[in-house]
C-alpha cells in the first residue's frame, strides 16, 4: 500500500513538471511567435521589393497590353479569388503580356501575369480562374522565394538575404539584381520543381471549387495546351512545367480523392467571349 | 509457505505494473500538452468565407466569418477543416484558414525617386530598383550587372490600375 501511495506521489510530481513546462513553453511560445511577426512584417515588404524587380524584367523581355478593359476583366477576377483565398497581407496585380506565346507568369510578392496567347486559347471564365489561380497559389507556397532559399524553415529571411535585400549599399543591391536574375531564369527557363507545379494545380482547382467554377474546365484546359506545346507555341511552358499527361493524371486522381467530379460550377463562357472579343 | 510465496509475487507483480505506469506517464510528459492541444488557433483569410454546415460545397451556408475571425481548427477531412468560430461550429475550405493572424495589406509604392530618364523625360519612379530599371545597374567598373532587359515605367501602368477587393468578389460571383 505504500508504495502504491509511492507511486500516486510520484505521478502527481511528473504531472506537476508538466503544467510547469507548459506554462514555460507557452511563454517561448509568445517570445519565438513576437520575433517571428517582426519577421513576417519586414519579409513581406522585402519580398514584394524583390518580386518587384522580378516583374519588370517580365515586362522587359514582354511588351505590356495597355487594354485597360481586359486588364480589369483579369484583374477583378484574379482579385477576386485573391481576396477570398490569397494572403490577405498582399495585393495582387495582374497585366497581360502581349504576345502569342502561350504562358502564365508569377512573381513574387502578388505580380501576375497571363499572355495573349494564352486568354485567346481559353474557351470560359473558369478556365482564366484556373490559370490565375494557379500563378496565385505560387505566391501564396513562396514557391520562387523557398526555391531560392531565401526563407528559413521558421518562414523568416534567412538573415544574409535579409541583408541584400533591405540593403542600401551598391553590394547589396547588386546582389539583389543577381537575386533577381536567378528568379527570372527560374521562371523563364529553368521551371520550378514538379512537386511545386503538382502543388499549384491542387491549390489552384481547390481555390475554383471554393468560388464556384467549374473543375472540369481546368482539366480541359491543359488538354487544350497539348497540342501547342507539340508545335513549339509554348515551348517555354514545356521547360518550365512537369509534362501535360502527368498534370493531368495527378489532378485527376485529387479529383477524385476529394469527390470535386460531382461538382457542377459555373463557366461564365459568355461574358469572357465578351472581353476576348476586343483583343 | 507456498500460499505466501504466491502472494509476494502477486504483490510484486502488481507494483511492477504501477511502476511501468509511472515510468510511461514520465517518458511521456513532454508531449501531453500536444496532445491535449489538439485544437489549434486559425484564422479567416478571405472576404466573406462560408462556414457550412457539412463538408461540401453544395451545403448549407450556416454564415459567412469576415476576414480576421479567430477560429478553433478541429478535424479535417480531405480539403476540408472543421472549425468553431463566433459559437458555431461547421466547414469551411482548408485554403481559407491562415495558421497566423491576417496582417494589414503591405505596400512598398509610395516610396517615390524622382529623376530623368535617357530620353530626357521627367519621371516619378519608386524605389531604389525603379532607378536602376531606368540607367541600369552598373558595379564600380561601369560594367551592367543583369544582362536582362527591365520596364518599370510599363510596370507603374500596370500597379496603377484600380482594383478592389469587395468589387471584384461581387464580380466573381456572377453566374450565367
Amino acid at each position: 500500500m505504500r508504495q502504491f501511495y509511492n507511486c500516486l506521489f510520484l505521478s502527481i510530481f511528473i504531472v506537476s513538471l508538466d503544467f510547469v513546462s507548459s506554462a514555460e513553453a507557452q511563454e517561448y511560445r509568445l517570445r519565438a511567435h513576437h520575433i517571428f511577426w517582426k519577421n513576417q512584417e519586414a519579409g513581406t515588404e522585402k519580398e514584394i521589393d524583390f518580386g518587384r524587380g522580378v516583374a519588370a524584367k517580365i515586362l522587359g523581355k514582354y511588351p505590356i497590353l495597355r487594354d485597360k478593359q481586359m486588364v480589369s476583366y483579369v484583374s477583378q477576377i484574379g482579385t477576386g479569388i485573391a481576396a477570398q483565398l490569397g494572403r490577405p497581407e498582399l495585393r495582387y496585380y495582374f497585366g497581360i503580356l502581349d504576345t502569342e506565346d502561350i504562358n502564365a507568369y508569377a512573381a513574387p510578392g502578388g505580380y501576375i501575369f497571363v499572355t495573349k496567347g494564352a486568354l485567346k486559347l481559353m474557351r470560359n471564365e473558369a478556365q482564366l480562374a484556373a490559370v490565375l489561380s494557379h500563378e496565385l497559389a505560387h505566391i501564396d507556397q513562396k514557391h520562387i522565394v523557398r526555391k531560392l532559399k531565401l526563407e528559413s524553415s521558421d518562414r523568416s529571411l534567412t538573415s544574409g538575404i535579409a541583408q541584400i535585400l533591405g540593403g542600401a549599399t551598391l553590394s547589396a543591391k547588386i546582389a539583389l539584381e543577381r537575386l533577381n536574375d536567378l528568379a527570372f531564369k527560374m521562371l523563364m527557363e529553368e521551371g520550378l520543381s514538379k512537386e511545386d507545379e503538382a502543388d499549384a494545380d491542387q491549390k489552384a482547382m481547390e481555390m475554383m471549387i471554393a468560388t464556384g467554377y467549374d473543375a472540369q474546365s481546368y482539366l480541359d484546359y491543359l488538354k487544350s495546351l497539348k497540342p501547342h506545346l507539340e508545335q513549339g507555341q509554348a515551348k517555354v511552358l514545356s521547360k518550365t512545367h512537369p509534362t501535360i499527361d502527368l498534370r493531368y493524371q495527378l489532378l485527376q486522381e485529387f479529383i477524385v480523392k476529394n469527390e470535386i467530379d460531382k461538382i457542377q460550377g459555373k463557366k461564365n463562357e459568355k461574358r469572357f467571349q465578351q472581353y476576348l472579343a476586343a483583343l | 509457505m507456498h500460499l505466501q510465496i504466491q502472494f509476494n509475487s502477486n504483490l510484486l507483480s502488481k507494483n511492477y505494473r504501477i511502476h511501468i505506469v509511472a515510468v510511461i506517464i514520465f517518458l511521456f510528459a513532454p508531449f501531453n500538452t500536444t496532445l491535449i492541444a489538439k485544437e489549434t488557433t486559425g484564422y479567416i483569410k478571405g472576404l466573406g468565407s462560408a462556414l457550412r454546415e457539412q463538408p461540401r460545397i453544395s451545403s448549407n451556408v450556416l454564415k459567412k466569418l469576415s476576414r480576421g475571425t479567430e477560429v478553433v481548427t478541429k478535424e479535417t477531412k480531405g480539403i476540408w477543416q472543421k472549425i468553431e468560430a463566433e459559437g458555431s461550429q461547421g466547414w469551411v475550405m482548408r485554403g481559407q484558414i491562415s495558421d497566423v493572424p491576417v496582417r494589414a495589406k503591405k505596400s512598398i509604392l509610395s516610396q517615390k525617386i524622382s529623376l530623368k530618364s535617357s530620353s530626357g523625360k521627367r519621371v516619378r519612379l519608386r524605389t531604389f530598383s525603379a532607378v536602376v530599371g531606368v540607367r541600369g545597374l552598373v558595379d564600380k567598373k561601369g560594367q551592367k550587372i543583369s544582362p536582362y532587359q527591365t520596364d518599370y515605367l510599363a510596370l507603374e501602368w500596370m500597379e496603377k490600375q484600380p482594383t478592389d477587393e469587395e468589387n471584384s468578389v461581387q464580380f466573381l460571383a456572377y453566374t450565367e
